[in-house]
């Protein structure tokens, strides 16, 4: 075989991979501007910075506890992107009990869930297709769980 | 390569063949493309109707996903969207055939299942009707085959709750939360669902028991709240026991004012919250509780409360009817009358023609018009009322009727017929004991005056008794009943009635002169009885009369007295019945006639002035003005007493002469 055409051949192979990879990446990954970070979280995330996310992340199978996400939050009309972090999956039971987050039984640390320790809740089960999100949302006086149960379809990625 | 095209040029078998490989070749390019290019238009069409939908243009999205089902209309997904459609926009029929279409494409069967079973149990769904029987199956079905389904278990738990069998639907509650995969519809479901079957164990458990589990329950109602603010049910049912809380206690604190205003605080905060059927519940329940311990003024107000929560629903009009009715024994209505008017009004506007809604427009008009004392008009209702007491309406409320029977037969003195009612009504409810008034009334014995007797002038014998019965009572009836005894000593009489309440009584034969004692004895129809007595004197002497100067005598011309002396013993003189007559006269006399027609006041028909001046009680004199001519005169006086005897003619003569002369 000619040398020249081997090289030939891997050269342009090696191009179509380059190709497709950076599809991939391209696809999967996008840098998003966080609207409302988090700063008890780490990382630390901060307002107005922007994050690479795992834009592929959207299947409630791969989704667990601990991961940082961004999703939209829609409030009064306005769609912003918001920084949070899975607390509870879909199934979990959760609650609070003296200003601490109970989920499946087990005590959180205080201030994990700082928006919702606030309130008392009674036992809720995370419905299916929906993850249980702590964030920096603003302490009201009335709970609304629809604000931390976030469905999958909302989320945007996981923060890289 | 190039050789071998080289060798098939000089071959046209290998030339065809080549062609008709490049031929399939196109045409299978083509094919491909054309299948991408409408697998494509599918897509898109099918997205342009999510976003329609989305938007809430349904019909737009409907059409979108025909055009994607014309592509393809084996497209499951489609079928999917479009029944989900349907059923949002309560098009229960439509969306069942899209729901099947899509299982039969090959949709997701369990979650296709379970969504046609809610669609055709949806389709027959009516409060207190049994199940659909397919979609029940179905829905046993799906959860068969797809036991980790949350939903459908959720589902199955809410035909259980709505067949009353609470402990199965719990079970199945509980399964579901077990597979923990529930969506968030599905949790509300389960939850509000919970709490109304603990609900439902609370009201068969002891009273220990009932205050943990509606304490349950409403910990159960707020999870669904919490996670759907807009739930209505869960939100409805909370607020019920709450409410019944607050009733409770208010009652409790024996706070009567306090139940009205807590209830009507609760109403103005929630109403906005609450569909119209929960505020009919709330004052419904809340007015029967309230007419139940007899506070008929604020179970009046929620009676109306709860027919105004749901105005076609006659049962509470019908209540507040029946509160009135008793209220109108205890408050006057006159500030209601208009608002019930109006009510009235709109009740025949529609038209009801339910027994109950007729008898609640007929009780309302007839205690209306007992208010404004329009007897006769109210009388005839309840009669109609009377007549439409059939086993559908409650003995209460029967018992209600025949009061207000009794007492207006009271009103009009229909004695008989008012013991009737009053047995009636206790007949129909054994509780109602308001009668002490009506009945002390009808034991009161008829008050019976003295008897005031006066002769008349044309029946000796018959003798007029004004006020002899002065209690206000049928006299016709009395008649009948022959209960009006008069006697004069001891003869009786033969009584009337006249058209004035007056009593005629007759002796049975005649009197003698002299004092007699009459008595009246009066017996009602239901037993009473009374009497009064008088003296009373008969006289059968006409009165006397004397003149002075004697008839006959003779008078010196310009005498112009003489007077006349009047005497009856017993009854006294009948002024007003003197006549005193000049029957001759000189032709040289003006004066025709004395007529006296008051005692002590004369006046001359002739109009020739002679004054009669009274001297004592039964004396009068008479003055000629002008004094006696010269000739004979002849005086006639007529008279009778009170007890109108009259006096024989009397009638003398003077002479009248010239001093010294005989004329």
């Amino acid at each position: 075989m000619d040398m020249r055409f081997f090289w030939g051949v891997v050269r342009y192979c090696v191009l179509i991979a380059v190709a497709i990879g950076a599809a991939y990446v391209g696809m999967s990954f996008s840098c998003m501007s966080v609207d409302s970070g988090f700063m008890l979280m780490r990382p630390e995330i901060n307002s107005g910075q922007a994050k690479l996310v795992d834009r592929l992340y959207t299947d409630i199978r791969e989704c667990n506890v601990g991961d940082v996400i961004l999703f939209e939050h829609v409030a009064d009309r306005i769609t912003a992107t918001w920084a949070g972090r899975i607390v509870a999956k879909p199934g979990d039971k959760f609650r609070t009990e003296s200003g601490v987050l109970v989920v499946n039984g087990s005590r959180r640390s205080r201030g994990s869930a700082p928006a919702l320790e606030v309130h008392k809740v009674p036992e809720l089960m995370v419905p299916s297709g929906h993850v249980l999100v702590c964030y920096r949302h603003p302490v009201g006086a009335v709970l609304q769980m629809d604000r931390f149960l976030i469905p999958v379809s909302a989320i945007r990625g996981r923060v890289r | 390569m190039f050789r071998l095209i080289k060798q098939l040029r000089h071959s046209n078998r290998a030339l065809i063949g080549f062609a008709v490989a490049v031929a399939a070749l196109w045409m299978l390019v083509l094919i491909t493309f054309l299948s991408t290019l409408s697998a494509y238009r599918m897509k898109a069409n099918y997205d342009n109707a999510r976003r329609h939908y989305r938007n809430g243009n349904v019909r737009e999205a409907i059409n979108a996903l025909n055009r994607a089902l014309q592509i393809d209309p084996r497209f499951h997904q489609a079928y999917l969207l479009a029944a989900r459609i349907n059923y949002e926009a309560k098009d229960y029929e439509a969306a069942a055939r899209y729901f099947r279409n899509a299982i039969n494409c090959g949709g997701p069967k369990a979650m296709g299942q379970e969504e046609l079973a809610v669609t055709l149990i949806m389709r027959n769904y009516l409060p207190g009707a049994p199940i659909d029987r397919e979609g029940r199956n179905m829905l046993h079905t799906a959860a068969e085959n797809s036991p980790g389904n949350g939903d459908i278990l959720v589902n199955l738990g809410s035909v259980y709750l709505h067949e009353g069998l609470t402990d199965k639907a719990l079970e199945q509650y509980e399964k579901a939360l077990m597979t923990r995969n529930v969506t968030s519809e599905g949790l509300v479901c389960l939850y509000t669902g919970k709490g109304v079957a603990l609900m439902r164990q609370a009201a068969k458990a002891s009273d220990a028991r009932r205050d943990a589990l509606l304490s349950e329950a409403v910990d159960y109602f707020k999870r669904a709240e919490l996670l759907n603010p807009a739930e209505r049910a869960a939100k409805a049912n909370r607020l019920q026991i709450e409410l019944a809380a607050v009733v409770d206690k208010s009652t409790k604190d024996n706070a009567r004012r306090r139940v009205v205003v807590e209830a009507e605080r609760f109403y103005e905060a929630n109403k906005n919250l609450l569909p119209p059927s929960f505020n009919y519940v709330i004052f419904h329940n809340l007015a029967v509780k309230l007419y139940e311990e007899g506070k008929y003024v604020e179970s009046v107000e929620m009676f109306r409360k709860a027919a105004e929560t749901n105005p076609l629903s006659g049962v509470d009009t019908f209540n507040e009817v029946a509160a009135r009715v008793t209220l109108v024994r205890t408050v006057p209505l006159q500030k209601n009358l208009d608002d019930t008017r109006k009510r009235v009004e709109r009740l025949e506007s529609l038209k009801l023609a339910t027994p109950a809604e007729v008898f609640a427009m007929l009780a309302e008009l007839a205690a209306i018009e007992y208010a404004e004392a329009r007897l006769d008009v109210s009388l005839e209702h309840y009669k109609q009322l009377e007549q439409l007491i059939t086993d559908e309406i409650p003995p209460a409320l029967a018992a209600i009727v025949y009061r207000g029977l009794a007492v207006l037969y009271t009103e009009k003195e229909d004695w008989p017929a008012a013991l009737e009612m009053i047995e009636a009504a206790r007949n129909a409810d054994p509780k109602m004991d308001d009668f002490a008034k009506l009945t002390k009334r009808l034991s009161e014995p008829p008050r019976v005056d003295a008897p005031i007797i006066i002769s008349k002038p044309d029946l000796p014998e018959c003798f007029r008794v004004a006020k002899t019965v002065a209690y206000c009572r049928s006299l016709p009836e009395l008649l009948e009943a022959g209960d009006i005894d008069f006697t004069f000593g001891s003869v009786p009489c033969v009584v009337g009635f006249t058209k004035d309440s007056g009593v005629v009584a007759l002796p049975r034969r005649p009197l003698d002169e002299g004092a007699h004692v009459v008595k009246v004895k009066a017996t009602d129809s239901l037993g009473n009885t009374a009497q009064a007595s008088t003296q009373w004197v008969l006289d059968k002497t006409p009165p006397s009369a004397r003149v002075n100067p004697e008839p006959d005598s003779t008078l010196q011309a310009g005498d112009d007295t003489f007077v006349v002396t009047l005497h009856d013993a017993v009854a006294g003189v009948d002024y007003t019945s003197i006549n005193l007559m000049l029957v001759r006269r000189p032709t040289s006399a003006t004066m025709n006639s004395i007529r006296i027609i008051e005692k002590g006041k004369f006046t001359l028909d002739a109009g020739i002035a002679i004054v009669g001046v009274p001297v004592r009680e039964d004396q009068f004199s008479v003055t000629l003005k002008d004094g006696f001519a010269p000739g004979t005169y002849i005086f006639l006086l007529q008279v009778s007493d009170l007890q109108y005897n009259k006096m024989p003619e009397f009638k003398w003569t003077y002479k009248v002469k010239v001093e010294g002369t005989e004329k």
